[in-house]
């Protein structure tokens, strides 16, 4: 797979308390060629982003501690984390949150219901790529 | 309160006749006593000509006697024994006797005498005087009248040696052969006649009697034997003589004597014993004196009369007056309320226009009475159901003031029925939408009401409380229509929803938070069996390829079901949020159909795309949920629809629909709805048998999603189906667009 050596080494960092879907994108993503890491809530989120600077970060809004919410305005707040792209990625799915993220800084808003595992990687790998 | 008392045409009516009327009895009560005052001066008239005329007779009478009286004197049979001797002492003394005697029973005479035709006098009674017979019997009757041979009465004249008004009778005595012997003669002395008048005078009045020659035989004004002078420089005297004498025989005059006003009445009288002249003077005042007594009293009874009558009138007018005035007096005290005012039966009892009128108020306002208690205890048992509902009810007039706030309202509102009621409904009542700082008045609802149409509350509407709380509330306004179909006013019904909000907003959590946890789950198992399928964690025998495949496609359905169930649970909650755009519906529907191409190829269905040759303007609808819609209902003609044994067509068509809707008709040539499910095709979980049998996708919720938005979109949506020949779905889109409905909620995506 041409794919998994283009991207060996890129953080993806996925911020999940769901063991069950965190299990299973860690193994496809890494199966890619990805490093893959994982936060359980929110705090650990920010802290990890901070010091891995993951190439891209899936984010769940609704967790303990901390929501994506807030995850995502801290982390644009700070200079030298703004330019790590955000995928939001919950089963929230209200316009309003769409914006709300989106006005935040998200560069998208998955639905994990509605995505395909599969769509997941094509669509991690084009952002890598862009960036 | 300001009421016409006396300004009544009927009042001006009758006030006018009585003036008339008075003013005509006072006239003719001034005639009456005009004619009666003339009356009486004829009256005056006769009652002297009477008394003068009775006296006249009286004379005459006497007169009469006293010739009665000689010519049975003469009778006697000693008497041509004198003339037979005339020395016969014996005779001429019985005879002399004789005559006395008739002196003493006939008063009149004066001297009664036996004589020869010579006037030679053979006996004469005691008192004889001598005088005054022979001055008249020898000049005047022995002279030329003696020839006679009947008795003779003279007229009256005055003896010029006694002064006194006298009458002369002389009759005749015959011897044998109708020789006269001589006469005998009396004198009658008249003046006793002034004894009677004077009797009958009163005070300042006179009378006086002329002979035939204007002398004054008789003159009240001087004693009865005095000396009566002839009277001629008397004015009055003269006066009446210069009348009678130019036969002016009766008639009365006034006159003036010494500065006293005097009424003079005369008459003359003729015959035997000659003619003479009464006239009767007495002053006016005492001669108007009845007169003027009876115009006095008919004057009296006449101002007493007018002045009963006005006083009669008076009390008639008032009497009607301060009935009417009663009258208006109940009316304004009914019309201020107190219905059981009535007017007096005691005041009214008379049968009189007014008694009547009155009567016939009374039971006027006795009807009107029974009839308002009758209305009054309906009302009342409309305001106890009205008031007793347990929804606040408030009512309104035209004019937006409230006339009826019920017990359930006072409640809701923390605002008193005696506050609220008078009050323009602006002033209490508050319904506000939204929430925070975006919160507004809004009343729509309620002026449409007004206006004359149904509303229902929007979503969301609160009242605010006196208190300033707000209390979510809901329902609906109506107008209140009078029998004449005007719209006189409005009643609005609401009810404290804070419990059902409450429901509401749990359920809606539920289901929210129900499809989110239920989405984590079915995510992972989508997600596993997919990375199954993508066999990176090694290949799949064909059987566990089927067994895969058939959990991946149950739990897209499940994983569709959660989302429609979500979409169904928002739309049913009205918090659906529309935002309309302008959507070029024939771009959409392209796009729809290109989407759908594959699995269109799978059940070799063909599907045919008719757009208008000019195509139509975008129009401002909310793309997300049309589009959602459309593909549905397309999606669903390719389900369902392509089951046709030759050539499976679905027919896809955008047309305008009357000037004010788009249409879009997916038709199928499949096998058609079952008649008996026609009615229950947009209900939710309706799935028809033949849908059943055929596949197990779809949740049963799809077109009742579709048509709680293609209605909340200002739209409408049906259909009509032949089994076994095919169905055709519809729905129109308003052209002047969507209402945008914000801060609701989004329905959720489908890819």
């Amino acid at each position: 797979m041409a794919e998994e050596t283009q991207h060996t080494g890129a953080i993806v960092l996925i911020v999940e308390d769901e063991d069950a879907l965190s299990g299973v994108l860690r193994n496809k993503l890494t199966r890619h060629g990805f490093v893959v890491e994982i936060a359980q809530d929110g705090v650990e989120a920010v802290e990890k982003i901070r010091v891995l600077k993951p190439a891209i970060v899936l984010l769940d809004l609704i967790m303990p501690n901390k929501n994506g919410f807030q995850v995502l305005e801290e982390v644009k707040a700070d200079p030298l984390l703004a330019s790590i792209p955000i995928i939001v990625f919950s089963n929230l799915n209200q316009e309003e949150d769409r914006e709300r993220t989106k006005k935040l800084g998200a560069v998208d808003f998955w639905v994990k219901s509605d995505i395909a595992i599969t769509d997941v990687i094509e669509k991690i790998s084009g952002y890598i790529v862009k960036t | 309160m300001k009421f016409p008392r006396f300004h009544s045409l009927a009042f001006r009516i009758v006030a006018v006749a009585s003036v008339c009327v008075s003013t005509v009895l006072c006239a003719a009560i001034v005639v009456i006593v005009i004619m009666i005052g003339d009356l009486m001066r004829d009256d005056l008239g006769t009652r002297t000509q009477q008394t003068l005329n009775y006296n006249y007779q009286l004379v005459r009478l006497q007169i009469h006697r006293a010739r009665l009286t000689l010519e049975a004197l003469a009778e006697d049979p000693s008497i041509p024994g004198i003339f037979a001797n005339t020395k016969d002492t014996v005779l001429k003394g019985a005879l002399s006797a004789k005559f006395d005697g008739a002196i003493t029973l006939v008063e009149f005479l004066e001297n009664i005498a036996l004589q020869k035709t010579t006037c030679e006098i053979l006996v004469a009674d005691e008192g004889y005087t001598r005088q005054t017979f022979y001055n008249f019997f020898s000049s005047d009757y022995c002279g030329t009248i003696g020839r006679e041979s009947e008795s003779y009465v003279s007229s009256v004249f005055r003896s010029t040696t006694t002064y006194r008004s006298v009458v002369m009778i002389a009759v005749p005595i015959y011897g044998e052969g109708s020789l006269k012997l001589g006469q005998i003669s009396a004198i009658v002395d008249v003046g006793d006649l002034s004894t009677y008048l004077t009797n009958i005078q009163e005070n300042d009045s006179f009378t006086v009697v002329l002979d035939r020659y204007g002398y004054a035989i008789v003159d009240t004004r001087q004693g009865n034997n005095e000396q009566r002078a002839v009277l001629e420089n008397d004015p009055i005297i003269t006066k009446v003589w210069k009348l009678v004498s130019s036969k002016v025989y009766n008639g009365f005059f006034e006159d003036n004597i010494d500065d006293m006003d005097v009424v003079v009445g005369f008459h003359q009288y003729t015959g035997e014993p000659g003619s003479f002249t009464v006239l009767n003077v007495e002053p006016k005042s005492l001669s108007y004196q009845l007169q003027r007594q009876i115009v006095i009293i008919l004057s009296s009874v006449g101002v007493l009369m007018l002045f009963s009558l006005i006083i009669a009138l008076w009390f008639t007018m008032r009497w009607s007056t301060r009935r009417l005035q009663r009258m208006t007096e109940t009316i304004v005290r009914i019309a201020k309320g107190n219905e059981h005012a009535r007017l007096p039966k005691e005041m009214f009892s008379s049968q009189d226009e007014v008694g009547v009128l009155g009567q016939s108020f009374n039971k006027m306002i006795d009807h009107i009475d029974e009839a308002h208690t009758v209305l009054e205890d309906d009302r009342a048992k409309s305001e106890a159901i009205l008031l007793g509902i347990g929804d606040g009810v408030m009512a309104m007039n035209s004019e937006g003031k409230v006339i009826l706030f019920n017990k359930a309202a006072e409640e809701i509102s923390g605002y008193s029925a005696r506050f609220v009621i008078g009050k323009h409904y602006t002033e209490t009542m508050k319904f506000m939408l939204g929430e925070g700082d975006s919160a507004f008045f809004e009343e729509k609802f309620i002026q449409q009401a007004l206006a004359g149409s149904l509303a229902v509350m929007p979503d969301g509407m609160s009242l605010v409380r006196n208190d300033g709380i707000k209390v979510p509330v809901a329902d609906s306004s109506a107008p209140i229509i009078n029998a004449e179909g005007n719209v006189v006013g409005a009643v609005i019904v609401f009810r404290d929803v804070t419990h059902e909000r409450e429901v509401d907003r749990l359920k809606s959590e539920f289901v929210s938070v129900a499809s989110h946890q239920l989405r984590t789950p079915l995510t992972a198992i989508r997600w596993n069996l997919e990375d199954l399928q993508s066999e990176e964690t090694g290949a799949l025998g064909a059987e566990q390829k089927e067994n895969v495949k058939q959990a991946a496609t149950s739990t897209g359905r499940m994983i569709r079901l959660v989302n429609d169930l979500l979409d169904v649970s928002r739309l049913e909650s009205g918090r659906l949020s529309v935002n309309p755009a302008p959507t070029d519906i024939a771009e959409m529907l392209t796009d729809i159909v290109r989407e759908d191409r594959d699995i269109a190829r799978d059940k070799s269905c063909v599907v045919n795309l008719h757009l208008p040759e000019v195509p139509l303007a975008p129009i401002n609808i909310d793309p997300t949920l049309i589009r959602q819609v459309a593909a549905n209902l397309i999606s669903n003609s390719i389900q369902y629809g392509c089951s046709a044994k030759r050539s499976p067509t679905v027919d896809v068509t955008l047309s305008q629909d009357g000037k004010e809707y788009y249409r879009v008709t997916i038709t199928d040539n499949g096998m058609g709805i079952a008649k008996k499910d026609e009615d229950r095709i947009f209900q939710r979980f309706f799935r028809a048998d033949n849908g059943v049998k055929q596949q197990t996708e779809g949740s049963g919720l799809g077109l009742y999603i579709a048509k709680l938005i293609v209605e909340e979109s200002g739209g409408m949506i049906s259909f009509s189906s032949k089994e076994g020949e095919g169905s055709t779905f519809w729905f129109l889109l308003p052209i002047s667009g969507s209402k945008e409905r914000r801060n609701g909620k989004t329905l959720t995506a489908h890819e």
